[in-house]
């Protein structure tokens, strides 16, 4: 069966070893910063292009940000997905449930005239805030069935055979198409953009579309540290030298003899 | 009243929802509230409920909740809410407690605030949760009658304060045969394969400084002398030089040994949020500078490649 699918992605500054606050704590600093999407987001990419490769059909990439989440949805395009939407606001009072609503309207929007997505695909919880609600609340919205943080997926007909992974064990899922699924990391490995496919996703569409939130009811203040747990590593020594010192600790630590 | 989910597993509580459970009474000290628990489980979990602290155990139950529907679930949650009235619906933040969550913010029209560590309730209320991989706090204002939080896990101990009786009161929710359209099929318990991670006293850790799959043997070597678990970082794992399995970090496995090795890792926030409840932590690394050194308490300066076959020379002698 072609498989018509949508993997919503979000673009967060790549902080590395530390992140910088900006002096009111509402952003984070990401002057230096390059920027990037979750892993989660990064399997659910993956997954649509191997599931199109498998299938036929169409995998379309969308994001709601300012107007650089292009950079990632390019990204997402040069490794095979075929086109992108980019919801573009400069506005930055967005929680969870106000970019469901907007995203679900897109979605409506799209669907009328190019029919219905089997498959939308999220990550499980977005990089930064986490909140681990957008797919959820998206999939109410559309009336579909959904599962959280899958493990694994098979398209058999019209049924998504899903595993998830959850204290119990491997749990196993059967929903009808379409559905809704937030995928987690690990499910399947991410291959990077390739030269060609970088070149060709210069010439696949992108479709821009303005928005802005609606009412809210959990109002955002603003990032704070979590303790510094900051220390200094006593350094041992520089080469192979140390190693004498080296196995000294793990004596100290009583973990050889 | 502050209304928690507890889940349970044959009619014990999980560790997570206890600690739910020791939470909701610091904040009940707090807003003079009383303390009810809500689950899809025997009238036997009153018992240990009462010991937890909760007075009145409301018991979910429908023939067709034999097993867990998200869907279904959040409904009977949500008909159950609309009924007591609660200030807060607490859930832990389990991979359950956040999905059904989730759907009983989309059924009410509400947000939920997940991964939630500290209240405090005052006129307004200010809540503080996890973000960025528990590289930031993040606080944010309820603007709604009803809180609907997850608490991030760990972030109290369970501990009992036990109350005189608990008394049980069966609710039958409303539920159609769509609130069923993803339910569990069925359940594999999953095998633990050879020296786990999560258990292992020491645990080596490889990242791009191994600079390739093969480059792993030297730390297989180690591990085998050691009796050590070996693991790797996002980039190994995203390069194919690991199973994904054997990541450590926010979106791979949470280590805590009494020693982590890390050689080759830079020390990125999400990679130290699976690996800061190490109880001593060695670094080989090239760079003097690296991140990871502010976290470590002992380092190696120069080439894993030339500094662990030495150490394993050493231990051979030894
Ligand atoms: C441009 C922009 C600026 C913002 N600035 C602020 C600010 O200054 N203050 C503030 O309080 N909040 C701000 N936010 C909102 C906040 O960062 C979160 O995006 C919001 O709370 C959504 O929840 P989450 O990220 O935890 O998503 P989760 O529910 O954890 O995300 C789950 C999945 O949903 C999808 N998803 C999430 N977000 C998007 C998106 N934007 N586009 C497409 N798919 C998505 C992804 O697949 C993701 O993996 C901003 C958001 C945006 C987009
Ligand atoms: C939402 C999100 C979730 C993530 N989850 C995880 C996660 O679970 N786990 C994880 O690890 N990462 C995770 N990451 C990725 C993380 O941000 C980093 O990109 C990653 O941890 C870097 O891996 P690394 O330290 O191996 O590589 P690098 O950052 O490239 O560091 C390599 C280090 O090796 C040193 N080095 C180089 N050569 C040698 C040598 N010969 N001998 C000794 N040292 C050498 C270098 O000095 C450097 O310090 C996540 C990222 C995001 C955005």
């Amino acid at each position: 069966m072609e498989m018509n699918i949508l993997v919503c992605i979000k673009q967060i500054p790549d902080v590395g070893g530390k992140i910088k606050l900006s002096d009111d704590g509402r952003e984070i600093d990401s002057r230096n910063l390059g920027f990037t999407i979750s892993p989660h987001e990064e399997c659910a990419v993956e997954q649509a292009i191997q599931i199109v490769k498998a299938e036929g059909g169409s995998a379309t990439v969308l994001t709601l940000g300012i107007a650089d989440s292009e950079n990632q949805l390019r990204d997402s395009l040069a490794r095979g997905m075929n086109k992108g939407v980019l919801l573009h606001t400069e506005n930055s009072n967005w929680n969870a449930n106000q970019i469901a609503h907007a995203i679900t309207a897109s979605i409506k929007r799209m669907e009328a005239d190019n029919g219905t997505f089997d498959l939308i695909l999220f990550g499980v919880e977005s990089a930064d805030r986490g909140n681990a609600q957008v797919g959820v609340l998206v999939a109410h919205a559309l009336d579909r069935p959904s599962v959280n943080g899958i493990n694994g997926l098979e398209i058999e007909g019209d049924v998504a055979l899903v595993k998830r992974d959850s204290d119990e064990g491997t749990e196993n899922y059967e929903l009808g198409l379409p559905a809704v699924l937030s995928v987690k990391d690990g499910m399947n490995l991410p291959r990077f953009p390739s030269l060609k496919g970088t070149v060709m996703a210069k010439k696949k569409p992108i479709e821009i579309i303005a928005v802005e939130p609606d009412d809210t009811g959990v109002r955002f203040l603003q990032f704070e540290r979590t303790p510094e747990h900051s220390k200094q590593a006593v350094i041992l020594g520089r080469g192979p030298e140390a190693a004498a010192d080296v196995v000294q600790v793990l004596k100290q630590l009583e973990l050889v003899r | 009243m502050i209304l928690v989910f507890v889940e349970h597993r044959d009619g014990q509580p999980d560790v997570a929802s206890l600690q739910t459970l020791s939470f909701a009474r610091t904040l009940a000290a707090q807003t003079g509230d009383s303390i009810e628990a809500v689950a899809f489980g025997p009238d036997s979990l009153a018992d240990i409920l009462r010991d937890y602290g909760v007075s009145r155990y409301h018991s979910i139950t429908d023939d067709q909740l034999t097993a867990y529907a998200c869907e279904a679930w959040a409904v009977s949650l949500q008909q159950l809410t609309d009924l007591l009235r609660p200030k807060v619906l607490l859930a832990p933040g389990s991979v359950k407690g956040n999905e059904v969550m989730a759907y009983v913010g989309a059924l009410s029209s509400l947000c939920v605030v997940t991964n939630v560590c500290q209240v405090s309730a005052g006129n307004e209320w200010r809540i503080t949760r996890s973000s960025w991989g528990g590289g930031l706090f993040e606080n944010v204002l309820i603007e709604q009658d009803l809180a609907l939080l997850t608490l991030a896990t760990n972030t109290v101990e369970a501990s009992e304060n036990a109350v005189d009786s608990c008394d049980t009161l069966p609710f039958t929710p409303a539920l159609q045969t769509k609130h069923f359209r993803a339910q569990i099929k069925s359940v594999e318990s999953s095998v633990d394969e050879g020296m786990s991670l999560k258990t292992a006293p020491i645990v080596i850790g490889g990242g791009r400084g191994v600079g390739s799959g093969e480059g792993f043997a030297v730390l297989e070597e180690l591990g085998e002398i050691l009796q050590a678990a070996v693991g790797g970082s996002r980039v190994t794992t995203n390069n194919g030089w690991r199973a994904h399995k054997q990541q450590i970090g926010l979106t791979g496995n949470h280590i805590s040994p009494k020693l982590y090795i890390a050689c080759g890792i830079s020390g990125a926030i999400q990679h130290m949020a699976g690996c800061k409840n190490s109880e001593t932590i060695l670094v080989i690394n090239t760079d003097e500078n690296a991140p990871i050194l502010s976290h470590a308490d002992y380092g190696v300066i120069g080439d894993l490649h030339e500094i662990v076959p030495a150490i394993i020379e050493e231990l051979k002698k030894s």
